[in-house]
């Protein structure tokens, strides 16, 4: 499919959602091509699965455009309601899939060694996702969001539906599991002189 | 490299995990072509779907059509337009057979005279003051 380069750049999400309600084909295309990355991104990291990734990115444009009619311009974020329809989405797949495939999700991946340098960087963002399976959902869509979506914490208590306090709580004892988790690969992540 | 206080005591020090998290954002996980045409298809689904309901609100509000024989009857004299011609010319017809009976009579006889006109018009009555209008109407066909 031909995807003409986003023309729209310096429009706002809202306003061409509001243009998509109105019939505005172009609108889509520009929101499609900046809003999909983000909501494939951070449903990617959740689910750690690319095809159920871009099925929930799917379902979560399509919640977008169905809303759009009714989307009022200042009203909220198009990208923190997004996010929110994507957590709500993950949470229930994980919790789907939990049971069955609980310890395939949380077990970090196992220690083949790496040969290349190019497969190092891989290899530690797979150990961090790796440790961000093993965290309560909470937790790990609280450092995800904060740490690698880089939302600040009120947009984050929004999408989660809590209070500011508990997104910083959230955070914070998701990061000190996570390097408690990738403590015993410190060094072959290549932190070695990172080690107290 | 890192300073003491931002070292976890048994685990990766918050410079590390920080450095991870920097990388997982470099990382760009990009949609597939198939993706962003599913998207987009549902896009244009959505505003297909709203044409269609709003064309068929639209329907709805309009008002409903009369009897089929009226518009038949309607369609038969010429439209609208011309019924509405019509319904003027019996109007008119019917006001002049009101007012001026008289002089009708005389006209479609033929037994008009001046002094027929002087006696209808002298009568007085309210309705004949209708009369010279109509009257000139009628000469003029």
């Amino acid at each position: 499919m031909d995807m003409p380069f986003d023309a729209l750049n310096d429009v706002s999400d809202d306003a061409l959602l509001i243009a998509f309600g109105n019939g505005d084909a172009a609108s889509a295309r520009a929101l499609t091509l900046r809003l999909t990355p983000k909501v494939l991104g951070y449903a990617a990291r959740l689910l750690r699965d690319r095809a159920e990734a871009e099925d929930v990115a799917q379902e979560a444009m399509l919640r977008l455009w169905k809303i759009a009619p009714e989307w009022r311009q200042g009203e909220a974020k198009v990208t923190t309601w997004l996010y929110r329809v994507v957590t709500n989405l993950c949470t229930d797949r994980l919790r789907k899939k939990r049971g069955s495939a609980l310890d395939e999700i949380a077990e970090p991946e196992d220690d083949r060694p790496s040969q290349e340098a190019v497969m190092i960087q891989r290899e530690r963002i797979d150990a961090l996702n790796a440790a961000l399976a093993t965290l309560p959902d909470r937790q790990r869509e609280a450092v995800v969001l904060r740490h690698i979506e880089g939302l600040g914490n009120p947009e984050i208590a929004e999408v989660l539906d809590i209070s500011v306090e508990a997104v910083e709580s959230l955070t914070a004892r998701g990061k000190r599991a996570l390097t408690q988790a990738l403590a015993a690969q410190r060094d072959r992540l290549g932190f070695e002189d990172d080690a107290s | 490299m890192t300073h003491r206080d931002d070292k976890m005591t048994d685990g990766l020090s918050d410079q590390s995990l920080e450095a991870l998290f920097a990388e997982a954002r470099d990382e760009a996980v990009m949609p597939s072509t198939a993706l962003l045409a599913a998207v987009m298809a549902d896009a244009e689904t959505q505003i297909a779907t709203r044409t269609r309901q709003e064309a068929a609100r639209r329907a709805a509000l309009r008002p409903t059509q009369g009897h089929p024989m009226l518009a038949a009857m309607v369609a038969a004299l010429g439209g609208w337009r011309a019924v509405a011609g019509l319904a003027s010319a019996a109007v008119t017809g019917l006001a002049i057979g009101l007012g001026a009976p008289s002089t009708v009579t005389n006209l479609a006889t033929g037994s008009y005279s001046e002094s027929a006109t002087v006696e209808t018009t002298a009568a007085g009555d309210a309705l004949d003051a209708l009369v010279p209008s109509f009257y000139d109407l009628a000469l003029e066909g």
